[in-house]
């Protein structure tokens, strides 16, 4: 095993959701749902490209985003920011992409979300020591 | 990365309580049980069994200091842009599995 990665790398994952396109982009599109499935309390105030959103989590950390593709019903995109704050103190993170995909199936709604690039150095996992203390 | 140990990684970083024992190893350096579970709401007991799993995931090594046992942070396995990696694929699962739970019930 080596500690250094040579390329950026993805994480990808998909899942068949038991309901159509329509009922799974209104629960991506509604901030009060993120609190059941993403495990983060979601505020935004618009859901569109270059419009920011702020996702609380229970441990406290607060971390922003910005959303760069909104295709209803297709797609929906967006940018952590490269840091977020916990306890005062920021912390140095990836700036990755998330990208969530919708497919209509016969089935129901193939949704694949892939977050990249997460890459070696440049937003380890450091923190900014009293930045916001 | 071999599987099973890609898999007891993603494992150890998938809870958030554990994720706080890493950042504050990451801050203060090597540290007791004990000093861990001043600085995290948790029991020390809680401390050493997420201690035991990171260790078993090669994230933390522990020394003996006299009576003491240190934790430390092992820069490998992993570089912390994989560590974080290895967190967010886990955290992914997790709530894909929620919203399938959520439609399943609608």
């Amino acid at each position: 095993m080596h500690g250094v990665m040579a390329a950026p790398a993805r994480v990808t994952k998909d899942v068949l959701l038991p309901a159509d396109v329509g009922s799974v982009w209104r629960l991506l599109t509604h901030a009060p749902s993120y609190a059941t499935w993403f495990g983060a309390e979601v505020s935004f105030s618009r859901l569109a490209r270059s419009e920011a959103a702020e996702f609380r989590f229970p441990d406290g950390m607060v971390r922003g985003a910005v959303f760069e593709e909104v295709v209803p019903m297709q797609r929906l995109a967006f940018r952590w920011l490269p840091f977020a704050k916990l306890a005062g103190t920021s912390y140095r993170l990836p700036a990755t992409r998330v990208q969530i995909s919708l497919e209509p199936t016969g089935e129901g709604t193939r949704l694949t979300v892939s977050e990249a690039p997460f890459m070696t150095g440049a937003g380890s996992f450091e923190a900014l020591r009293s930045e916001t203390a | 990365m071999k599987n099973e140990k890609a898999g007891a990684v993603f494992a150890a970083l998938g809870d958030p309580r554990r994720r706080d024992v890493v950042t504050c190893l990451t801050e203060n350096g090597a540290m007791t049980a004990t000093e861990l579970a001043k600085h995290i709401p948790v029991s020390r007991q809680a401390i050493a069994k997420h201690l035991q799993t990171l260790a078993d995931a090669a994230l933390v090594v522990a020394e003996r200091e006299g009576r003491e046992v240190r934790y430390r942070l092992t820069p490998e396995p992993m570089s912390d842009a994989v560590a974080w990696m290895a967190a967010a694929g886990s955290e992914w699962d997790t709530r894909l599995k929620r919203l399938k739970r959520l439609l399943t019930k609608e």
